[in-house]
């Protein structure tokens, strides 16, 4: 009943690294699932006409994709053999391979789904949910807790600038603080909450 | 074409591995909220030292890999307020996207609160972007 049925941490942990280190390689940045969403829903917004355009997206660029968009426009306004701008930092990185675009977001997301798909069909549904519909029930107030706590997850990890990919395994796997302490945040509350609701509900 | 494709692709190993490993399973997820199997604890930590040792031998053979990213004032209230919604919903956000391919249907429910959540914090930022209070603004999405 317990994680018999599941692959062994091990094989689960060599199939995330690998993942992490595959996107590395083919889009030059790590691995973070929020970002696409906030990516997909921008573009949504934006389409809808609401705020112009996103125009307070410079607030979501990195150091590496402000620096390149720099070297571009001087590129642009010098022509290709411009040098780089000295007051660029001295150890800017080595690799800056492009981003990936909404739609790369998008399929990635979709492909997540696919995969997951596949790992059903080879073993098997094995994934249950008898703790939150032992408790909510399968109707609406699952719908109502659900949909709370999903505004949370989609709040909480926009505000945070990242999930359990980003801050997670990539902020901890580069050994920054930064990382490490969004990382003990979630889990830190996800613990307090889930032990509280066992003691009190 | 090729990058959409590559996306695609990295996104299916990465739904078949969150489901594999069990991170589909919200009692599976609650069991490892609640300190009852370490399982879980041990794929995501386990996971971030393959990595890190990967990063480290890679920064090695070709140099500085990335420049430091910043903190800002969104990172530990943001962060909990999502380990809050993962004890709830027992799903992070690439998670709900694996439970959906696998047929857990109750997850387009997370899947709509997380859409809402992600859009009421992209509003609420830029109204105060644009009063020209930055604060949790500033941040720098990964």
């Amino acid at each position: 009943m317990s994680g018999a049925a599941f692959a062994p941490w091990w094989a689960g942990a060599v199939g995330l690294a690998a993942v992490s280190v595959g996107y590395w390689v083919v889009f030059g940045r790590l691995l973070g699932t929020s970002g696409k969403l906030t990516a997909i829903v921008d573009a949504a917004r934006a389409r809808l006409g609401r705020r112009g355009g996103g125009a307070d997206d410079g607030g979501e660029l990195s150091e590496a994709e402000l620096r390149a968009l720099l070297e571009q426009a001087t590129r642009a306004e010098f022509g290709a053999d411009a040098e780089a701008p000295s007051s660029a930092p001295a150890k800017a990185p080595r690799f800056e391979r492009r981003p990936p675009r909404t739609l790369d977001c998008a399929l990635f997301l979709v492909g997540i789904a696919g995969g997951a798909a596949l790992a059903t069909a080879l073993f098997g549904p094995r994934a249950t949910h008898t703790w939150l519909t032992a408790r909510a029930g399968d109707g609406a107030g699952l719908a109502a807790l659900l949909v709370a706590g999903g505004a949370l997850v989609g709040f909480g990890t926009r505000m945070a600038g990242g999930c359990t990919s980003g801050h997670g395994l990539a902020g901890v796997s580069r050994l920054e603080l930064r990382g490490l302490l969004a990382t003990a945040s979630f889990f830190g509350a996800a613990v307090l909450l889930s032990l509280a609701v066992g003691r009190w509900w | 074409m090729t990058r959409a494709l590559l996306a695609l692709g990295l996104g299916v190993a990465f739904g078949f591995v969150l489901s594999a490993a069990g991170f589909t399973s919200i009692d599976e997820v609650h069991r490892m909220f609640t300190l009852g199997d370490a399982r879980l604890f041990l794929t995501f930590g386990g996971a971030c030292a393959l990595l890190a040792a990967a990063w480290l031998a890679a920064a090695r053979v070709v140099g500085p890999l990335w420049a430091r990213r910043i903190r800002h004032p969104g990172l530990v209230p943001g962060s909990v307020v999502f380990g809050l919604g993962w004890a709830v919903t027992g799903a992070c956000p690439a998670v709900i996207f694996a439970q959906l391919g696998e047929g857990q249907w109750l997850a387009l429910w997370s899947l709509a609160g997380v859409v809402a959540g992600n859009a009421l914090f992209g509003a609420v930022r830029a109204r105060g972007s644009s009063r020209g209070r930055r604060g949790a603004a500033s941040l720098i999405s990964v």
